[in-house]
């Protein structure tokens, strides 16, 4: 009751963009939101101070990364600056990735046209989607320890790891490509029937071109959960990567250097998403946009 | 005005028809002798299985079609005019009777009777050109890329758009586009053309110019059309008959006008002679009072 007399009052609102200026705007309130992001940091690092567990504050955590970050490009064994951690991560993501891709959008491609296709995959896709990436990770040992016997160390080493940013991230290229194709209109398929189209030409022609958006909106997610379950992966089973740092600096008690990683991991995570976003701007197109 | 207009045009159409004689489809000239019973609608009947029990849309619909006859289909909607024009055009079968066009049963979509649809169908990822040069390129399967690019070309310049060749659909008004359609369309050299509605959507003055159009491009290439529309002036300016479908569930065939106007019509002859309003009175008689929307029917 007292929300609703609330929000029936008209209150005297200040109008912001009129105040400061668009350009204001998009400065001043982003700023806003880290600045409230430091304070609440701050307070988290007083409530700790002096405990059994500290959190450093935001310039001790910055005074202690500033000798890490001008080591940035290090290449030292056991002591990689972030660079190198953050692209053998990204190395992994994108074999992973390609992979998952590889499988995802054809397999979308076939659940979208065949009805028996759909019945018997929407179960596995039911039951694998919700499955948290890690748990497959003992199974990706599991496979890759006895399949890769022999094999060079680096590609045993990391099979497990991508084996995961596989299984997670193909679901939802595999769904919204099948959606993608559930969606073409019934147009599309008229003028591809009347025109007695070979399979090989609705593919291309009709197919791919029509889905290639939703392509593009699973793979967005499907690169985020990939970046997400690397990180994560590589606690447990790397000896390099970012995510390994994470939990090695986690060890050796230097907190500041995790914080100073979860930086790098947001902004590399931000970086590829905008990456897919300007690949797909590309290829689909302003005029497909439009209509 | 409209004189002018077409007399303008004709020079250009009848060089354009002689390059188009050469690449002619040979499903077309097979048949030119044959010129009674081209299309058979033969006691058709359409039925959709539904939870409440069967739906009728069509009950015995029976049609013949001359080739080169420009017939309108005319009805209120829900008449099943489009269900029709869907068999005709083989996306869909009869429940019973039959279709034929040579005496050869319709079982399929084919590009011999190509389809004008009334919300265009352009590929929206294609430009202009391109749109138009996958039909040829469908269609036309021994032909040089050369060839069919030009056929391509000469089609967008028949209907006026080769300045917009390299747009997309996204980039065009919606009469440009149904003029790539109908491009498109003419392209493949179809013996037939079926248009659902096909200038419903656009403003009078773009209709006037595109029924113009149609209308010497019909003249020209001598093909068989079959056109839903719901305009009444359109079916007299356009068709040697007018089919006038009574209203669904269970529609069929109510009457057909034929319409005697000379050709090439114009549209002002065509107001000011008075079998026009008899002919027009008796189709808003046969739309509005005998078989006015909603009301049960005969």
């Amino acid at each position: 009751m007292s929300v609703a007399t609330e929000k029936t009052k008209t209150k005297p609102t200040l109008n912001w963009t009129q105040f400061l200026g668009r350009n204001g705007e998009n400065i001043i309130f982003p700023a806003l939101g880290f600045f409230a992001l430091i304070i609440l940091w701050s307070i988290l690092a007083k409530l700790t101070e002096g405990k059994i567990s500290e959190l450093p504050n935001p310039s001790r955590t910055f005074e202690d990364s500033l000798p890490y970050l001008q080591n940035f490009f290090s290449q030292t064994q056991g002591d990689e600056g972030i660079f190198f951690l953050t692209l053998y991560s990204l190395v992994r993501v994108a074999f992973g990735f390609v992979i998952a891709m590889a499988i995802a959008i054809p397999l979308g491609f076939l659940i979208g046209t065949s009805r028996q296709a759909a019945k018997m995959m929407n179960p596995l896709i039911q039951l694998g989607k919700p499955i948290s990436p890690l748990a497959w990770l003992p199974v990706g040992i599991v496979l890759f320890t006895a399949l890769l016997e022999g094999a060079p160390r680096n590609i045993a080493q990391n099979a497990p790891a991508i084996f995961v940013i596989v299984v997670t991230s193909l679901w939802p290229t595999l769904i919204n490509t099948a959606l993608g194709v559930k969606s073409i209109p019934k147009d599309y398929w008229n003028v591809s029937k009347v025109l007695k189209l070979s399979k090989p030409q609705v593919v291309t022609e009709i197919m791919i071109p029509s889905t290639l958006p939703y392509i593009f909106t699973g793979m967005r997610l499907s690169l985020g959960i990939a970046w997400l379950v690397i990180v994560a992966a590589e606690m447990l089973t790397g000896a390099t990567g970012i995510g390994f740092f994470v939990w090695d600096t986690y060890n050796t008690g230097e907190i500041s250097l995790v914080i100073l990683s979860l930086f790098v991991i947001g902004i590399v995570g931000l970086l590829l998403d905008q990456l897919v976003a300007v690949v797909e701007r590309f290829v689909v197109g302003k005029a497909q946009l439009q209509n | 005005m409209d004189a002018q207009d077409s007399n303008e045009l004709k020079p250009d159409l009848m060089s354009f028809s002689k390059t188009m004689q050469t690449l002619s489809n040979p499903l077309n000239s097979s048949v030119a002798a044959q010129s009674e019973s081209f299309l058979e609608i033969r006691d058709i009947s359409k039925v959709y299985p539904t939870p409440g029990g069967d739906f009728v849309a069509l009950d015995g619909v029976n049609l013949t079609v001359k080739e080169g006859e420009f017939i309108c289909l005319i009805g209120h909607s829900g008449c099943g005019k489009s269900t029709l024009l869907n068999m005709v055009a083989g996306f869909h079968q009869p429940t019973s009777g039959m279709i034929t066009l040579h005496q050869k049963p319709i079982t399929e979509p084919g590009p011999d009777r190509m389809v004008v649809f009334q919300n265009y169908s352009l590929l929206p990822w294609k430009t202009v050109f391109e749109n138009v040069y996958l039909a040829v390129d469908a269609v036309y399967k021994d032909k040089s890329k050369g060839e069919k690019k030009a056929i391509a070309q000469e089609h967008i310049e028949l209907v006026g758009l080769t300045e917009a060749a390299d747009k997309r659909p996204g980039e065009i008004s919606g009469g440009m586009k149904q003029r790539v359609s109908i491009a498109r369309a003419l392209s493949i050299r179809p013996e037939m053309l079926i248009l659902d509605e096909p200038f419903g959507a656009l403003d009078p003055i773009t209709r006037e110019e595109l029924q113009e159009e149609l209308l010497s491009i019909w003249r020209e290439h001598r093909v068989t059309v079959l056109m839903i529309t719901h305009d009444i002036d359109e079916a007299l300016f356009l068709a040697d008959r007018l089919v006038m479908m009574t209203n669904g569930p269970a529609a069929k065939v109510g009457e057909i006008l034929e319409i005697p106007f000379s050709r090439p019509r114009m549209r002002s002859r065509l107001m000011e002679d008075p079998r026009y309003y008899e002919l027009r009175n008796e189709a808003l008689d046969f739309l509005y009072r005998r078989f006015a929307h909603d009301e049960i029917e005969e």
